[in-house]
């Protein structure tokens, strides 16, 4: 499980963290009992304050989807529900349809298009370049 | 006699600095690279051969520096009526401390504009065996524990307090307090996502470093409760062969447990770089 962030977007750094990590208890793929890195470990590795990810998990914890506690660290409580396939599958289609949308402004063809996806799917996770 | 040995101590002091800056200049030998490599079971190439040799610069040059140090305090520290002497502690000492230092100096992977991390936890396991994360703890509590039953000693005794075995328990207790938070701040040491190979260096670097300094930090402590004992109070009389005895076993068997520990192969399967995609196993 990655998480980035993008330091030149206008969303804060800590939105940024909890909707991917909520994104991804929601999805199932950080399950109940996972648990999180430190505070200190994800601020150290993602090159931000520690306060900015203190603030993340603060606010999964206020949503009930985190649970955070001394000794034990942060992890994801049995009570967060996962997303119904359907969700899911409208979500992942939304998506879709917003890249076929640059795709066709771009002037790109649907193999291009298809191959560039397949790409990314693939490769490994975005690096800092 | 003292100017003497002052030009003396002068050339030995010159020669000792020189062999330190000798062995350190030019590029780290391929067999050190070769070394780094078995132990950790990492495969070496194009994209993390720099990262190896930087750290292996960096932690060689740290420790020549300690070493020097050492020798040079031994040699100006000779006990009475010595004019050359050589204290091996002295010089581990130096080297460790110089270990150290080289720990808070190695630098860690570069963060770009675009910043992604792992969501797994670090945890010590995944770089050094339990026991040997447990090995700082477990031996600071054995110098207390040698405290405390020497300081209980003297007290039914009625003596006044070995002022020398309770500073040896204070060195040991500050320099386990020293090596943990150091250990910590390794483990800490930021891991920003980068190519599988890439990765699996930085883990193994983590690695290694993490079991010269559980392995030498417990040798050190385990030679200041050999230290502590040696002050043991003379209430104990009928002890003392026994405790002599333990001193002499004590300091070889710390050395060998401290080398076997920094020294050890990590991890105990070959590792495995995964696939484009996935999160190496050291990353988690």
């Amino acid at each position: 499980m990655i998480v980035e962030v993008d330091t030149t977007s206008p969303t804060p750094p800590y939105e940024q963290i909890r909707g991917q990590v909520a994104t991804m208890i929601a999805a199932g793929t950080l399950p109940a009992g996972a648990h999180l890195p430190p505070i200190r470990q994800l601020a150290a590795d993602l090159g931000l304050a520690a306060n900015t990810v203190a603030r993340a998990y603060k606010e999964l914890e206020v949503e009930g989807l985190v649970v955070s506690r001394v000794r034990h660290g942060t992890t994801v409580t049995k009570t967060a529900h996962p997303l119904p396939r359907a969700e899911i599958r409208r979500r992942l289609d939304d998506a879709a349809a917003s890249y076929a949308t640059v795709a066709r402004q771009l002037g790109v063809a649907p193999d291009d298009a298809e191959a560039a996806i397949h790409a990314a799917l693939i490769a490994p996770p975005p690096l800092p370049s | 006699m003292r100017l003497a040995y002052l030009a003396f101590f002068a050339i030995i002091a010159i020669l000792v600095i020189g062999f330190a800056v000798s062995s350190v200049r030019g590029p780290v030998p391929r067999a050190r690279v070769e070394r780094f490599a078995r132990r950790q079971r990492l495969t070496i190439n194009v994209g993390n051969g720099e990262q190896v040799i930087r750290y292996l610069a960096t932690i060689r040059r740290w420790r020549a520096a300690g070493l020097a140090a050492g020798i040079l305090v031994s040699l100006a520290t000779p006990p009475p009526g010595a004019i050359l002497h050589v204290n091996f502690v002295m010089l581990f000492v130096g080297w460790f401390v110089g270990a150290l230092v080289a720990e808070v100096r190695v630098a860690h992977l570069a963060h770009g504009p675009r910043r992604a991390a792992s969501l797994q936890p670090r945890r010590p396991s995944s770089y050094l065996p339990r026991s040997a994360w447990a090995l700082v703890p477990v031996t600071a509590g054995l110098a207390m524990a040698v405290g405390l039953a020497t300081g209980i000693a003297g007290a039914l005794d009625r003596a006044a307090p070995d002022w020398t075995a309770v500073l040896w328990l204070v060195v040991s207790l500050a320099l386990a307090i020293t090596v943990r938070a150091i250990e910590l701040a390794v483990l800490r040491r930021p891991q920003p996502l980068a190519e599988p190979d890439v990765l699996a260096a930085d883990d193994a670097i983590r690695s290694r470093s993490l079991h010269v300094l559980a392995g030498g930090g417990a040798a050190l402590i385990l030679f200041c409760v050999f230290a502590q004992l040696g002050a043991v109070h003379p209430f104990a009389l009928y002890l003392v062969d026994t405790v002599e005895a333990i001193r002499t076993v004590g300091v070889f068997a710390a050395a060998v447990i401290g080398w076997t520990v920094a020294t050890a192969t990590w991890p105990p399967r070959p590792r495995a770089i995964p696939p484009p995609g996935v999160t190496p196993a050291g990353a988690q």
